[in-house]
């Protein structure tokens, strides 16, 4: 899952991603990016969140916890 | 490269997918008709060439034509390339059956299509199209962020976007190379009865002829490389249900050779370079083989479920050889190059001498004519390669020459039974006592190795019977072919690079 996550962001943003970058730290990853973030990653996983998660979860490191929470 | 977007929707997510590209967003989308117009607007002034011109039909406020009106202003004040999308609602109607948001959408598409083939700077692409693909609307980021479409959705609108411009930037690929065996046809021509008919897999090789035959309508030219007997092969595009005929290939390669040799053999006599050309085998290994020896000849892998080959050829077609417009020279080009090769074809198998003679060349002299003198000082500015002395002259300097009672300007006229290429040469001459020295001596590159200088030779001979010929060779960085022309015509060497004929 932690793979998956940052080679989707790392596509999107075409910069290298962590499990430790967050909204800001690269150029591409602003408000729009955000939403571009969750888009790819819905589409890819073919999942859907609500607005809120979709705001709150801006960095990797939370991406990953929401997902696994929503595997659980 | 940079491109600008404007559209009456949130577009701006498209940025994530033209990787390529510079995004930039010089007016906001509720500004765009006012933008267009204004000649002090930050799109005006954009360092873009391109602009993206994206109209979501469902939002649009303004009447179609008040747009087009807009778009047609900013590209003659701009120069500017818009590209525009043609129109679609939402494939969901609340009118099913009524039909009238259809014909608002057919309507408004006709006058866009009428538009973009008058202005040469407005391409449109076909966004129905690309809306039939499924997932392509995000309704839950619609409504969120004024984002309509979904991942899949940017995604596809990027890549069209990319190939128009691609497409008007480089145009298309020229020549499609084709297989026989299994490609053309099913099974091998000369072992067994092929499959070419109009049922079953017969059917689909039948189709897949049938969109071959369409391309080469649009000035696609097509080749045959394949490793068959030759007159198998033959036998395969005579056969009674194929669509291509032999007459159809500008060149057919059927023979055991390899098919990079081939291909290069092709290119040779087209005249072309490696990236202008689609090669489509069955054949892995022959595949493998072009690739390697020609990298930059386009190979696409070929599908493993024949049933799927035209649908996988439109998506070849719809890749390589799309085309922004059809313009008449496309069409005749398959002409143009029959010619050439019929000229070239004649060079085979004889000696250089019997060619020339095939070629019914006449050449013809004008000496000190005024009529063609702007012609005579253009060819002294623009001949670089088979040029004596490059000495280069104005239509002043050239109609001294010609009024001078110590110079003679002879011009050369050279036709054959290709083409009359007109007055492709030319000599100036310095009357000097009691020789002459050859002041200028050029040739257009499209006579060379006809034999027309030794023509030329034979009328200074002629003129000056009673006169030594002397004749400098002035080397540059593009002369060098011309280095040996002299010694090579009965002259001795009397200086360095000067040279002379003495009267018999």
């Amino acid at each position: 899952m932690k793979e998956k996550i940052i080679s989707i962001a790392s596509e999107l943003f075409g910069s290298e991603v962590t499990i430790e970058t967050k909204i800001g730290d690269v150029e591409k990853w602003d408000s729009l990016g955000q939403i571009n973030l969750f888009m790819a990653i819905e589409a890819e996983l073919n999942l859907g969140f609500d607005l809120e998660d979709v705001i709150e979860n801006n960095s990797i490191r939370k991406i990953i916890l929401l997902l696994e929470n929503n595997e659980n | 490269m940079k491109i600008e977007l404007v559209s009456n929707i949130n577009m701006d997510s498209i940025q994530y997918y033209m990787k390529d590209y510079q995004c930039l967003n010089s007016c906001d989308f509720g500004n765009y008709m006012i933008d267009l117009i204004d000649k002090d607007s930050n799109i005006h002034k954009s360092e873009a060439d391109f602009v993206l011109l994206f109209l979501d039909f469902d939002e649009l406020n303004e009447d179609i034509n008040d747009v087009i009106n807009a778009v047609d202003v900013f590209t003659r004040d701009t120069g500017k390339t818009v590209i525009m999308n043609t129109l679609s609602f939402s494939p969901r109607y609340i009118d099913t059956f009524l039909n009238t948001k259809l014909e608002l959408e057919l309507n408004a598409n006709l006058d866009l299509i009428n538009f973009s083939k008058k202005n040469q700077n407005v391409l449109l692409l076909d966004f129905s199209k690309l809306l039939k693909q499924s997932n392509f609307i995000d309704e839950k980021y619609w409504y969120m962020a004024r984002i309509k479409f979904s991942k899949y959705g940017f995604e596809s609108i990027a890549k069209e976007v990319k190939l128009l411009i691609d497409t008007y930037k480089y145009g298309s690929k020229k020549v499609l190379v084709l297989d026989m065996d299994n490609t053309l046809w099913g099974g091998v021509i000369g072992e067994e009865e092929i499959k070419l008919s109009n049922d079953g897999i017969g059917k689909v090789y039948l189709d897949f002829q049938k969109k071959i035959k369409q391309l080469k309508g649009l000035g696609i030219l097509l080749a045959v490389c394949s490793k068959n007997n030759y007159d198998d092969g033959i036998k395969g595009l005579s056969h009674i249900n194929s669509i291509l005929k032999e007459s159809d290939f500008i060149i057919t390669k059927i023979n055991w050779n390899d098919k990079a040799s081939n291909i290069k053999e092709i290119l040779q006599e087209l005249n072309l370079g490696d990236s202008s050309l689609v090669f489509l085998d069955d054949n892995p290994v022959e595949r493998e083989c072009v690739k390697k020896m020609l990298p930059n000849v386009i190979v696409p892998e070929f599908p493993k479920d024949i049933y799927s080959i035209n649908s996988w050829f439109l998506g070849v077609v719809e890749e390589f050889f799309s085309k922004v417009s059809l313009t008449t020279a496309d069409l005749k080009k398959q002409e143009q190059y029959l010619t050439k090769i019929e000229r070239e074809n004649t060079s085979k198998n004889i000696s250089y001498e019997d060619f020339l003679k095939t070629l019914d060349i006449e050449i013809d002299f004008y000496i000190n004519d005024e009529e063609h003198v702007e012609r005579y000082a253009q060819m002294t500015q623009k001949t670089n390669q088979f040029n004596l002395t490059t000495k280069r002259y104005t239509v002043a300097d050239t109609q001294g020459f010609i009024s001078s009672s110590s110079y003679d300007v002879i011009a050369v006229n050279y036709k054959d039974k290709f083409a009359n290429e007109g007055i492709t040469g030319l000599v100036i001459v310095n009357i000097l006592g009691n020789y002459v020295e050859i002041d200028s001596f050029l040739l257009s590159c499209r006579i060379l190795k006809r034999g027309v200088e030794d023509a030329v030779f034979c009328k200074l001979e002629e003129l000056y019977s009673d006169k030594d010929i002397v004749g400098i060779y002035m080397p540059t960085k593009k002369n060098e072919q011309t280095k040996e022309l002299y010694t090579s015509h009965g002259f001795e060497e009397i200086n360095k690079n000067k040279f002379i004929k003495k009267v018999k």
